[in-house]
């Protein structure tokens, strides 16, 4: 929590319980959240957590913003309470007045009033109904109210937490359904810490599994990582977000699976075909990808009696936090050079996994959208006597499935299969109960560890 | 030290698994000779169903191969947190894998934090902040009964994580964590009867930056009267959440199938079929199925975790 905003990182930019991961590209960008849009030079060089308010500078479709930085320390408490809760409000009352206003009124307000109390607090004045709603009706339109007029927001310093939390809530599925308490227990099976070599395979995690080692492994020890996946470009948004030093980002080689098995079976081959072939291997998985873009944020102010919200589909032209975050600036150019230099990075990594390979493992983690057992068994070879195996699956069956076979060609011992219930509570004095709604699928994990498996390799 | 980081070999010293079945494993230390209850010193010989392990020659040997025993065998495998928890002398009620994992999770724990802890206890969920931070972070636990901290220190010592915690004797709800760690914790977390009492401690105790604080209780009250003091603090994010995992045991079952079709049918045509009055009833065909059983009795409750984030204004 202790360093600034920089241009080039990313951030979390929150407003009440809306969070947005955000790559502050340039000092003269915007950040988009609902119809408001935002001008972002005035976070540079301030701290993580700082809290900004937001001044209206321009109205039209999208109204555009300024931000100021709060440091009136006395309201700023309430303030910043009220970023997550949304609850300072009980000081607003109705004042009596029966008169409504118009939407015209209303707009005209919005830029007249700096405050989103007195905002509110007009329209609540206003409006005739409000007296008759029960107390908790009241309490949720004003909620509502102030969810639309609410003008701070907070720049966020991307955690491997925040992160879990901001791609289950927003949809399960852009990380396999790998809820934050089975990602915690993965890391902890896994053993990952800053001393050993680690192999993942991972697919369609939105390169949180990656994230969670890289930031398990840190960066002053041996750890090293050999991330596996399936497509031509590994998903690698949320290791981008934790905002990582090069040097840091250096420990894991993150290289095709069939390519770098290829490689290892049957030495280099001419680097073009091996990739048209991945290429064609893979290209239904790519087309499911970008079929699915969606916005990286989430917005959990819904009431709290309507069913949670599943997918937000809808696309944001000024979104930079898609499916497909570019992997380097290059990207965008496509020279001659450029292809040679990709080409290099590519077989540089080849060939330091290839290296670990021929060392072995201290552990292996399965996510992945695939059947594990055939990829578990190819990989098994790699991994040292007596480490722990972690697969994640969605499907139970799979996993069930996955133990029997592991079993017969005793494979691993001490294999369990586990699955988690988690649930929030309000705590409040006299009202403290469980949430009324909980997240139903943890996924499914099954762990173990290698033994004597008899496959011997030179 | 045997746990800090992956070893090949077994080497004397190293506290290890013994995994015969997934019921029955625990942890030895590896060394030649023990002594008796003469006070001898004798030859170390550890007993297991499967009959007499001479554990010194254990050493040298890869972790994860067969071990022979006189009438069966077993798998050695290196000490890791998740497995110490399963296997540690309990002091105190302990915190297990899943509880503890989203502990580290929320805490933000990275290898260069600097974890505050109390009470130390027996000792298992320090562990894995121990692993979590080898290298580079660095770990305070307390606790106000010494001969827990005495045994704690040396645990930590013989697994290797020595100079990376300090393991102290103190009450922390009366006296804080001493005046050296004022402004110095990323992380603090609390496994106390009375957590809401140390809540100005852990308010001095956090960087000046800020940090995550956790809090377990077994008890809602408990859980309650803390989350008031964080309040009263100033904390932000406060969210308390209960953790339960089961663990499901596959099974191949085979499931009966009867067919009653036969019956529409007129007697003749079938009586082969029906079983005569003092015969035995045929067996009927079976249908192989993959399922899972939960654990007969399961974990119903833990505790409460309740977590918040402080930040110095
Ligand atoms: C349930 S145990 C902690 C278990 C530990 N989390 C583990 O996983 O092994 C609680 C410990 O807190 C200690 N304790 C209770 N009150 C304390 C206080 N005021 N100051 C320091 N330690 C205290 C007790 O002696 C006990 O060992």
């Amino acid at each position: 929590m202790d360093d600034t905003i920089k241009v080039g990182q990313y951030i979390i930019v929150q407003r009440q319980n809306f969070t947005k991961l955000h790559k502050f590209s340039a000092l003269d960008s915007t950040v988009t959240l609902g119809k408001e849009m935002v001008e972002l030079k005035n976070i540079a060089g301030q701290n993580f957590f700082q809290t900004f308010k937001m001044k209206l500078i321009a109205s039209g479709k999208k109204r555009l913003h300024e931000l100021e930085i709060c440091d009136n320390a006395t309201n700023l408490k309430d303030i910043l309470t009220s970023i997550e809760s949304g609850s300072d409000n009980r000081n607003i009352l109705d004042d009596g007045k029966s008169q409504s206003l118009s939407y015209e009124e209303i707009i005209n307000m919005r830029q007249t009033l700096s405050d989103s109390k007195e905002i509110i607090g007009t329209i609540i004045a206003n409006s005739n109904s409000f007296n008759q709603k029960t107390e908790f009706s009241q309490e949720k339109y004003i909620k509502k109210k102030e969810k639309k007029y609410f003008e701070f927001i907070q720049v966020r310093k991307p955690t491997l937490r925040l992160l879990t939390e901001i791609f289950y809530r927003q949809d399960p599925e852009k990380a396999l359904g790998l809820r934050m308490d089975s990602l915690s227990q993965l890391i902890s099976y896994s053993g990952v810490n800053s001393m050993g070599n680690y192999l993942i395979y991972e697919s369609g995690s939105s390169g949180l599994v990656p994230a969670a080692f890289l930031n398990s492994m840190g960066d002053h020890g041996d750890a090293r990582l050999v991330h596996l996946h399936p497509g031509n470009f590994p998903q690698m948004q949320a290791v981008y977000a934790l905002n990582l030093t090069d040097h840091h980002l250096k420990r894991c080689s993150s290289v095709n699976i069939y390519s770098v098995l290829r490689q290892y079976y049957q030495g280099i081959e001419e680097n073009v075909e091996t990739l048209s072939q991945t290429e064609s291997e893979n290209e239904k998985m790519d087309i499911d990808e970008s079929s699915r873009k969606r916005k990286l944020e989430n917005d959990d102010t819904e009431d709290d009696n309507k069913p949670p919200k599943r997918q937000n589909f809808e696309e944001d032209e000024n979104n930079e936090q898609q499916n497909e975050v570019p992997i380097s600036d290059e990207n965008s150019s496509n020279t001659l050079t450029d292809r040679e230099e990709k080409k290099r990075k590519w077989q540089l990594d080849n060939d330091e996994a290839i290296r670990l390979f021929k060392e072995k493992f201290d552990s292996l983690t399965i996510v992945a959208k695939e059947d594990p057992f055939p990829i578990v068994k190819e990989l098994l070879p790699f991994i040292h006597n007596g480490r722990p195996v972690v697969i994640f699956h969605a499907c139970k069956e799979v996993l069930m499935e996955c133990y029997t076979s592991l079993k017969n060609h005793n494979l691993l011992i001490n294999v369990r299969l586990f699955s988690n219930f988690m649930r929030d509570y309000q705590v409040l004095p006299m009202r403290t109960h469980p949430a009324i709604q909980l997240q139903g699928n943890s996924g499914w994990l099954l762990v173990g560890y290698t033994v004597n498996h008899g496959i011997t390799l030179n | 030290m045997s746990f800090t980081k992956p070893e090949r070999v077994i080497n004397e010293g190293d506290t290890v698994i013994l995994y015969i079945t997934i019921n029955n494993m625990h942890a030895i230390e590896v060394k030649s000779h023990t002594t008796n209850k003469h006070g001898q010193k004798v030859e170390y010989v550890h007993q297991t169903a499967y009959g007499a392990l001479k554990v010194q020659s254990l050493i040298g040997k890869e972790y994860g191969t067969k071990i022979h025993l006189p009438k069966g065998y077993a798998f050695i495998l290196q000490m890791n947190p998740e497995l110490w928890t399963m296997s540690l002398p309990h002091r105190t009620q302990i915190l297990y894998t899943p509880d503890i994992s989203m502990i580290l999770m929320q805490l933000e724990i990275q290898p260069s934090s600097v974890i505050i802890e109390a009470g130390t206890g027996s000792g298992s969920l320090s562990h894995y902040f121990l692993r979590a931070i080898y290298g580079k972070g660095h770990l305070y636990t307390f606790d106000f009964h010494e001969s827990r901290v005495d045994q704690a220190r040396e645990e930590f010592q013989k697994h290797g994580f020595g100079n990376f915690v300090t393991a102290q004797h103190r009450d922390v709800v009366s006296d804080g964590f001493t005046d050296d760690l004022n402004g110095k914790a990323d992380a603090i977390f609390l496994d106390l009867p009375a957590p809401y009492k140390a809540i100005d401690h852990v308010v001095k105790a956090l960087k000046p930056s800020g940090g995550r604080f956790c809090a377990f209780s077994p008890c809602i009250e408990q859980t309650q009267e803390t989350c008031l003091q964080l309040e009263k603090y100033g904390f932000l994010e406060i969210h308390t959440i209960e953790i339960l995992q089961s663990e499901h045991i596959v099974r191949e079952k085979n499931i009966p199938v009867m067919d009653l079709s036969f019956v529409k049918q007129k007697r003749e045509d079938t009586e082969s079929k029906l079983p005569k009055r003092d015969e035995k009833r045929p067996q009927l065909p079976t249908r192989k199925i993959l399922t899972t059983l939960n654990t007969p009795i399961q974990q119903g409750h833990t505790g409460y975790l309740t977590f918040a984030t402080f930040l110095r204004i």
